[in-house]
């Protein structure tokens, strides 16, 4: 059987400059995969890479079994993947439900003619697509707020409809950057419990989080880069004791308090 | 079925407007003018309010549908509903050449090609002279005959026109609100965003781009056969850019504001005549305050006025409605 | 076949000059603070005309031209000061809007001033042409090149030299820490649109001898402006003067081979062209998005 996800010498250069280098790892299905590392290591790169917004200088990605090179980021949506992202791209000219209701896009064949005449294939299309939004949005807990524009919500609550959106193209994998950043110890904790029932469900999701108190409760397994290189991999405690990513990351300290 | 309700009052506005003023100069003559002007902005307001994708040449698709029909029936003696036919193909086929390496272009990059297209095709109907009749233009285009019925007085002609763009209109409201017009927003709001979300940004920008010429060609077909002449004047840069007025007044993502926009904006000069020479200094005066003071545009402005006070005056009388 | 070459060339170049200066304005402006300004091509009209006027009340040649170029100055500061900082947190479209309303604006003005009317600027010294083969140079062409190449040089070394040049470039690079670094961001913001008109003003006056002028010359000639800063690289200011060069010989071999009457279409053309395949200029580089 084809691993879950796996890449093979990754590498992504900008300029001359390696981002990602020579990355080769694999992630499990049905775990919480952690990607941590310090500022600037590649994270956010490596994201890209997965997600079909950057293609790779050279290297392999698999998805089940699918090489992801070359393919668009809607392509890879379709494949089941999914993200949120480091600074929220939210659509601020659409209320929060209609957020959720583009993560069903990918659902619907409506198209322009059908749309244009309001056929009642395209109606009864369109509701379906509500409830399962509505859905999304109650697990994120923010269904109260489904009129609400977007632009008008709290950070805590943006970074939960991007959640619930990303959710609404029912993904196998999700990639989270950085979900944390910017909440309170509260929401932190929200996120953090959100992101594990998340899981149960059967949704696989790698994590890029500098909360490390997160990070080691949540994850299943975490992979350090240091660089855009591959420095560790292993279980949170393997991680925690490891001599390497101490030196590099956790022994520097201060990144843990976001 | 709230979100018609709007619409069922635009209709009752264009159906009553030659009822209470009968053959009133601006309702059965400007009122055409204003309603081919509507369908172009409506169908500009898909790419540029909603989708976010702006164009400063869009009066080169109104000018492909007129000048079709306009050679067509003449020179070539076609009956014009093929001729009509015949523009929106040649539109078709032009938006969809120019719209994948157009639209791959953003904000001044884009607006600078958008422009540079539409006047190579307002060059290409004053140069070829012995075809399109160059800068004096192109006359004896014959009127609309519908099931044997010629659409010859002003009154039919309004009747038509506003058909149409109410037809048109019906057919925008219906985008918006569908799965198409969401993924047509998120565009505009985050490209990577409504990326990730499964849509295909480029396809969809093309399309879009597509149905916006569209309605442009049919409005320029019907104004060909209205007017019965027409010259490269029409469809020139400074058009393009009074369509993109229309869509700023009406505040840009919203339909009934693309109308009110271009009800505006016709109007202007109408009943500006005194001051003609003001004219062009008023129009730039309009896009300067109009973006500088209210951003939203004026018909959105005003309508959050109108919320206001009509929900400030329900709290007042029901005060168990406060929320 | 050379001849007809060598005069579509010096055609071209003189031309070509204008553009030059049309598009090293927008690259100052578009530098200075992200906003392409649609309304550059009207302050090349508003020289002329200012000139043609002032000359007719009898100021002398040059005195006339010094006030057409300080009224040109004063009507960008204004562009600045009531159209572009009250409106400061605007998107792209919203300022391509209010530069396009600014261009229309000035356009009305001046069709209010004077009139439809086409005018002309006598040749600054004569009108004997040197002939070069069959090809001849008009004196006038010599100056539009010769105050042209000295505008470029003076505009270079002020970028390169002054405090007031790196300033306006620092606060086009980081506006913020600018700033904070007590630059006075507003003022240089000022000062670039001051120095753009004056810019499209010196070319409205070498120019208005050779092409007649009227209040509706500035668009064409802002737009060839635009697409000489693109053809450049958009905020590229030396760029934008090859652009330009580039587009007015291009664009008069192409009028030569092809009819005058497509001179227009084949400079968008062009541009078109550049955008489609080469979006970052002739001589740019190429840039990503970040997410
Ligand atoms: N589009 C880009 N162009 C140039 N350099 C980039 C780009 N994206 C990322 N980088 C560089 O790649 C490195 C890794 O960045 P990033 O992936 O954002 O790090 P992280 O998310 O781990 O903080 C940084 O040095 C950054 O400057
Ligand atoms: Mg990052």
């Amino acid at each position: 059987m084809a691993l879950f996800l796996e890449t093979n010498n990754l590498t992504k250069t900008f300029g001359g400059v390696a981002a990602i280098f020579k990355l080769s790892f694999a992630m499990g299905q049905g775990t919480v995969f952690s990607v941590i590392g310090p500022n600037g290591a590649g994270k956010t790169t490596l994201f890209n890479l997965l997600s079909g917004i950057y293609r790779p200088s050279s290297g392999q990605i698999h998805f089940r079994g699918q090489d992801l090179v070359g393919l668009s980021p809607h392509e890879i949506s379709h494949i089941g993947i999914s993200r949120t992202f480091q600074t929220p791209q939210i659509f601020f000219n659409m209320s929060v439900l209609e957020n959720c209701l583009v993560g069903c896009h990918r659902h619907g064949v409506t198209g322009f003619v059908a749309a244009a005449l309001h056929l009642p294939r395209a109606v009864s299309e369109a509701k379906r697509m509500r409830e399962m939004a509505m859905e999304n949005l109650a697990f994120c807990g923010l269904d109260h707020l489904a009129d609400r524009d977007s632009d008008a919500l709290p950070y805590g609550e943006l970074k939960r409809l991007e959640l619930a959106r990303a959710l609404s193209t029912q993904p196998r994998l999700l990639l989270m950057d950085e979900p944390a950043a910017g909440l309170n110890d509260s929401e932190t904790k929200e996120m953090g419990a959100l992101i594990s029932r998340l899981c149960e469900t059967g949704v696989s999701v790698m994590l890029v989080e500098h909360n490390m108190a997160l990070v080691m409760a949540i994850s299943h397994r975490l992979l350090v880069l240091n660089h855009g290189e591959y420095l560790a991999e292993g279980s949170p405690e393997q991680i925690q004791s490891n001599p390497k990513v101490i030196e590099a990351y956790l022994g520097s300290g201060d990144e843990s308090d976001g | 079925m709230r979100r018609y309700g709007g619409f069922l009052v635009l209709v009752a506005l264009v159906v009553l407007a030659p009822i209470v003023f009968p053959g009133n100069y601006f309702v059965t003559v400007v009122g055409v003018t204003i309603a081919f002007n509507a369908l172009i902005a409506v169908g500009l307001n898909l790419l540029m309010g909603y989708t976010g994708q702006i164009s400063l040449g869009h009066a080169a698709f109104f000018g492909i549908g007129a000048y079709s029909s306009g050679l067509l029936t003449t020179l070539m003696g076609w009956n014009a509903w093929l001729a009509l036919l015949a523009g929106l193909l040649a539109a078709w086929l032009v938006a969809e050449m120019i719209a994948r390496p157009i639209l791959r272009l953003k904000g001044h990059y884009l607006a600078m090609a958008t422009l540079g297209f539409g006047i190579i095709i307002n060059i290409l109907m004053v140069q070829p002279t012995h075809i399109t009749g160059g800068p004096d233009g192109l006359a004896d285009i014959p009127t609309l005959t519908l099931f044997g019925w010629a659409i010859d007085s002003d009154i039919r002609w309004y009747g038509v026109a506003t058909g149409v763009m109410l037809l048109g209109v019906w057919l925008a409201l219906n985008l918006i609100n569908s799965r198409i017009g969401l993924a047509l927003r998120a565009v505009h709001g985050s490209e990577v965003g409504a990326q990730m979300m499964g849509v295909d940004i480029e396809r969809i920008k093309v399309r879009v781009f597509v149905v916006s010429a569209l309605f442009a060609a049919l409005a320029g077909s019907l104004f060909a056969h209205q007017q019965g002449f027409i010259s490269p004047d029409s469809f020139s840069f400074h058009f393009s850019i009074e369509l993109v007025v229309m869509v700023v007044l009406g505040g840009m993502a919203s339909t009934y504001g693309a109308v009110f926009g271009a009800a505006v904006l016709t109007l202007l000069p109408e009943t500006l005549v005194v001051f003609e020479e003001y004219e062009v200094l008023i129009l730039g005066a309009i896009m300067m305050g109009i973006m500088i003071f209210l951003p939203q545009g004026l018909w959105v402005s005003l309508s959050q006025k109108v919320k206001q006070i009509i929900a400030s005056n329900r709290s007042t009388t029901n005060p168990s409605a406060i929320s | 076949m050379g001849e007809v070459f060598l005069q579509s060339l010096i055609t071209g170049v003189t031309v070509g000059s204008a553009y030059a200066l049309v598009g090293l304005g927008f690259a100052i402006i578009f530098n200075a603070s992200d906003v392409v300004n649609f309304a550059q091509g009207e302050f090349v009209m508003i020289g002329a005309m200012s000139a043609v006027s002032l000359l007719a009340v009898g100021l002398p040649f040059v005195v006339a031209i010094g006030f057409a170029l300080l009224i040109t100055v004063a009507i960008g500061m204004m562009l600045e000061k009531f159209a572009i900082e009250p409106a400061k947190s605007a998107t792209v479209v919203s300022t391509i809007i209010i530069t396009i309303g600014a261009s229309i604006f000035l356009r009305g003005a001046a069709l209010l001033i004077w009139g439809k009317n086409f005018h002309s600027l006598p040749a600054f010294s004569g009108e004997i042409p040197i002939h070069l083969g069959s090809a001849t140079l008009t004196p006038q062409s010599l100056w539009v090149m010769g105050v042209t190449a000295l505008m470029v040089l003076l505009v270079r070394s002020f970028f390169k030299r002054t405090v007031t040049g790196k300033a306006i470039l620092a606060c086009s690079a980081n506006p913020m820490a600018a700033s904070l670094m007590g630059i006075p961001v507003r003022r240089m913001m000022l000062f670039s649109y001051g120095l753009s008109a004056f810019l499209g003003g010196v070319a409205g006056v070498l120019i208005a001898p050779i092409a007649f002028t009227s209040y509706d010359a500035g668009m064409m000639l802002g737009l060839k402006g635009f697409a000489a800063a693109i053809l450049g690289g958009l905020g590229n200011p030396m760029g934008a003067v090859a652009g330009g060069v580039v587009l007015g010989v291009l664009e008069s071999l192409g009028a030569g081979l092809i009819s005058s009457g497509y001179k227009d279409a084949i400079a968008f053309i062009i541009l078109l062209l550049v955008l489609f395949f080469k979006p970052q200029g002739l001589f740019g580089r190429a840039g990503s998005d970040r997410v």
